[in-house]
């Protein structure tokens, strides 16, 4: 029974593992993607934000997901 | 959107005139920025928005062409002039209108702060810019024709045929045309009025052109023909309801 429950426990930290690096890749994926090398996007909030006070610009922003389709 | 508008060379362009930000809910600790879309109002992806410097949401638009981008930007940036001249004098019930009618017009996904109706009283101000009234008078007609069509499996078209009839319908480069004209072409056939019947099959396989129902539409339009074809004519008609009522007339001396 222990070495059932022990299998059990191995396989559903196994699974979150992959599960995490399958999203880790999906993100590296995502920013292979054309889209993102067309434009010099600005990935972070606070930056964007100087940078839109500094040109006097406003802010596009585009939010997407990697980890599904 | 990632396939399409944003890999074309507009989209570069029109980059150059904003600041792109890119925000990739990743599902896992690392990427900058994660869970934000709820936070700024979005409620499905992809969401695409114009913010101020300070972050906050302030026109929500899909880059879906150069036109629709640069109306967003105009819209928005109209709306920042307009929001910082009402912090000044907020009393002033022109800038309200101004500010009312295109905060509304910005907001897709987020909830509407205020109502068309609420907008019409605000609209009665003097000074109001012109070219905002002539937008909310599209936003008018547009409620209108919403309102008609998520009624019509209730009302069988009968509110969008009241539309058609009084002249109201959607422009025809608008998204909701396909479905206004087929609608109104059913409503009207089943009313059997060949007029509008005939006017509305053919703007309703105009509607279609280049799009990817096309030739569905054009199959579907031919079968409405046929239809309207079988429908008498109007004086035909005419003559058919007075032969009727004198029927009736005749039956009531009896």
């Amino acid at each position: 029974m222990r070495v059932i429950a022990g299998a059990l426990a191995l396989t559903v930290a196994l699974s979150a593992a992959a599960g995490a690096q399958s999203n880790e890749d999906k993100y590296k994926k995502k920013l292979e993607k054309e889209f993102v090398s067309k434009v010099e996007w600005v990935t972070s909030l606070e930056k964007a934000q100087e940078a839109a006070a500094a040109q006097n610009k406003l802010i596009f922003g585009y939010f997407t997901r990697s980890y599904s389709p | 959107m990632e396939g399409g508008p944003l890999l074309e060379q507009w989209w570069t362009e029109a980059s150059k005139t904003v600041i792109p930000y890119l925000n990739i809910t990743a599902r896992f600790e690392g990427p900058p920025d994660q869970d934000l879309l709820k936070v700024k109002g979005g409620r499905g992806f992809p969401y695409c928005t114009l913010m101020d410097a300070k972050g906050e949401v302030i026109w929500e638009v899909r880059p879906s062409g150069k036109d629709a981008f640069a109306k967003g930007v105009k819209g928005a940036t109209a709306l920042a002039k307009y929001q910082a001249a009402l912090a000044k004098d907020p009393e002033n019930k022109a800038l309200k209108a101004n500010v009312g009618i295109l905060d509304f017009m910005g907001r897709s996904q987020r909830e509407k702060g205020s109502t068309v109706a609420d907008l019409e009283e605000l609209a009665k101000a003097e000074g109001v810019d012109a070219e905002i009234l002539k937008e909310f008078s599209s936003i008018k007609k547009s409620e209108q024709i919403m309102g008609a069509l998520r009624n019509q499996r209730r009302d069988g078209g009968k509110a969008l045929l009241d539309l058609a009839r009084k002249g109201v319908a959607p422009d025809d480069d608008d998204d909701m045309a396909t479905q206004f004209w087929v609608t109104v072409t059913q409503a009207a056939v089943n009313a059997k009025d060949k007029a509008l019947a005939t006017k509305a099959v053919d703007k309703f396989v105009a509607s279609a052109k280049g799009k990817p129902f096309e030739e569905r539409a054009a199959e579907f339009g031919a079968d409405l023909k046929k239809k309207i074809a079988a429908i008498p004519d109007d004086d035909k008609a005419k003559d058919d309801d007075k032969a009727k009522d004198g029927d009736k007339a005749k039956d009531g001396d009896k």
